[in-house]
């Protein structure tokens, strides 16, 4: 015993430093990511340094002549006018209620779907349909099934006797209706990141855990939710990174308004740069929006990287 | 207890087929309205009872095809959607080969670098590049799409290929090289025909992305360049809309991508959770 250990060990180690030694550097073997490499610091560098050039200068596209060095003053101007704060609070009431609500029925409906039932693929396959489709799309059909004249959805209202309702005149519906339509595409796809994971649970564990008498909250409790922490991780990652991007569908429907009540970030910054065309202001503001994303997701993105590593 | 197990399970299944089914109905109605909408003329699409059942007609598809510039923006979204592809997963295959084959030094810090890109919104990329392409002269060009979509398609392009390559046994490649093969043909006769599979995913994911996009098209592309997500948008006028042109419009946009996944289903799981479930 005493002698196996520490040889296990050593082992180990040299495995580990041999992975490491073997190809410590860049040899030839990683010449061919030289192009790839190239085009993602080309497309992300110099659009970095200019986007901050731009941000610390006056740069309106209507006056080419006047491109006078402010400093901090674009910074300084965004942070301190309402509707940036406004577009803040926006954006993220808008992520954390969609991606919440998300979260809870994709995870309802990944155990409706856990063990096989008659048309179970089938069925499985209609739900994606939503995210596969186009969020412009599906943007437009909001629009249309919405419409407080013609829309679908009214006429099913008033048959049921539950009234017309206008959709996207007022502020607080259009945010909510911009929030379900969020809901209605994007839930498949946490849909499918948990049925996936669930359906790689071992079997096994399941039977011991219902041999040791468990119910169905505490296999929940105590197998799925810490299985399942990695891909969870993952898939809300990924939906708060593409909820704060939110613009096709408010760009369709309701072009940040009634007044501002769905004006998001994202929005905001197409707005400044692409209808006013002070790029300087928009550059600003992407900035802050990027730390903000960062801030958020740093600590996710760490553990997925690390992650990663572990298993190479 | 597997007899006792079953039997629980059989008590449920009609339970959760009911939930099941209503689900479907709730994620599936709105397409199939789109759908349906597409094949109605205005004064169907616009009579205040929900009807299912009515005569189908295809002039919304004629006037798409043969009144308007649809077919060339359709002609200019697979161009673009292609060409962006093919470049995203070559240039990605070189930098997933190594990284999955060859680790070196540092190389965690290469894939954290590309996976935070995946985080960075686009509409903070849109603003320098459009300036940039503008100083170039190559807005309102294909080009300008191209690099856009291979820059936005390339990191999850790397991460996936990365898992795929890894999971080429290592064995069949080390046999390969002892008999001689060198490294390039290694992985153009061995690794690449063994990954098909999760490449084929990888190149269904870009093309999804990039036909779907809409933001980077409504801005880099010109009047002749438009891509199909953007020339949708234009039946919008201000002087009325064209709703049942738009629902057929859309239909023929989602429909390839449906067909797409549908085909690649089975990888397409790995492919949208970067790989966080094998």
């Amino acid at each position: 015993m005493s002698t196996h250990v520490p040889q296990l060990q050593l082992a180990e180690k040299t495995k580990v430093e041999g992975r490491r030694v073997s190809a410590p550097r860049f040899n030839r073997h990683h010449i061919p990511m030289g192009p790839g490499i190239a085009i993602l610091l080309a497309l992300s560098i110099y659009p970095t340094i200019y986007s901050l050039f731009v941000a610390f200068h006056r740069f309106n596209l209507t006056d080419p002549a006047d491109r006078k060095f402010v400093g901090f003053k674009n910074f300084k101007t965004i942070l301190m006018s309402a509707p940036f704060w406004h577009s803040l609070r926006v954006t993220l009431v808008f992520m954390i209620l969609a991606v919440a609500i998300e979260f809870v029925l994709a995870f309802a409906l990944a155990l409706v779907f856990f063990r096989p039932m008659p048309m179970h693929r089938t069925m499985r396959t209609l739900i994606l349909i939503p995210m596969l489709s186009a969020p412009i799309v599906i943007g437009l059909l909001g629009r249309f099934i919405f419409d407080a004249q013609f829309g679908i959805v009214n006429t099913l209202l008033q048959n049921l006797g539950l009234g017309r309702h206008t959709f996207f005149d007022r502020p607080g519906a259009a945010f909510y209706t911009m929030v379900g339509m969020d809901i209605w595409q994007w839930t498949p796809f946490l849909f499918l990141i948990l049925l996936a994971a669930m359906q790689g649970i071992p079997e096994d564990l399941l039977d011991a855990a219902k041999l040791d008498g468990a119910n169905r909250f505490k296999i929940v409790r105590h197998i799925f939710v810490p299985l399942l922490l990695y891909p969870i991780l993952v898939g809300l990652t990924l939906r708060v990174i593409d909820a704060i991007r939110v613009y096709d569908i408010i760009y369709a429907t309701t072009r940040g308004g009634p007044i501002d009540a769905t004006s998001t970030m994202s929005w905001n910054i197409y707005d400044m740069g692409f209808k006013n065309f002070d790029v300087d202001y928009s550059s600003a503001y992407s900035w802050l929006l990027l730390i903000i994303v960062l801030i958020l997701i740093n600590r996710f993105l760490k553990r997925i990287v690390a992650h990663d590593r572990n298993q190479s | 207890m597997r007899k006792n197990n079953s039997g629980k399970r059989d008590r449920t299944v009609w339970l959760r087929f009911v939930i099941a089914i209503f689900a479907v109905l709730f994620f599936v109605l709105p397409i199939f309205w789109m759908v349906l909408t597409g094949f109605k003329t205005g004064n169907q699409a616009f009579s205040n009872s929900a009807s299912i059942f009515f005569k189908p007609t295809l002039d919304n598809y004629r006037s798409l095809f043969v009144a308007s510039h649809y077919g060339s923006a359709l002609i200019t979204s697979i161009e673009v959607t292609s060409a962006a592809t093919i470049l995203a997963l070559l240039l990605a295959s070189g930098i997933a080969y190594p990284l999955a084959r060859f680790p070196f030094k540092g190389d965690h810090r290469l894939t954290a670098w590309m996976i935070s890109l995946r985080a960075v919104p686009p509409i903070v990329t849109i603003i320098p590049l459009f300036l940039i392409m503008r100083t170039i002269h190559l807005n309102g060009t294909l080009w300008a799409l191209i690099i856009a979509y291979t820059f936005m398609n390339l990191p999850l392009a790397v991460w996936l290929l990365k898992g795929f390559f890894r999971d080429v046994p290592r064995e069949i490649e080390e046999a390969a090289l002892v008999d001689g093969l060198g490294h390039i043909r290694v992985f153009f006769k061995i690794v690449l025909p063994l990954a098909a599979p999760g490449i084929a995913a990888t190149a269904v994911l870009s093309l999804m992305f990039s036909w779907n996009d809409f933001l980077f098209a409504n801005i880099l592309s010109g009047a002749n360049t438009r891509t199909a997500t953007v020339a949708l948008t234009e039946f919008v006028t201000p002087v009325g809309t064209a709703w049942t042109t738009i629902m057929a419009a859309g239909t023929v946009v989602v429909l390839p991508v449906w067909i797409a996944a549908l085909a690649a289903q089975k990888y397409l799981v790995r492919g949208l959770t970067m790989g966080s479930v094998k």
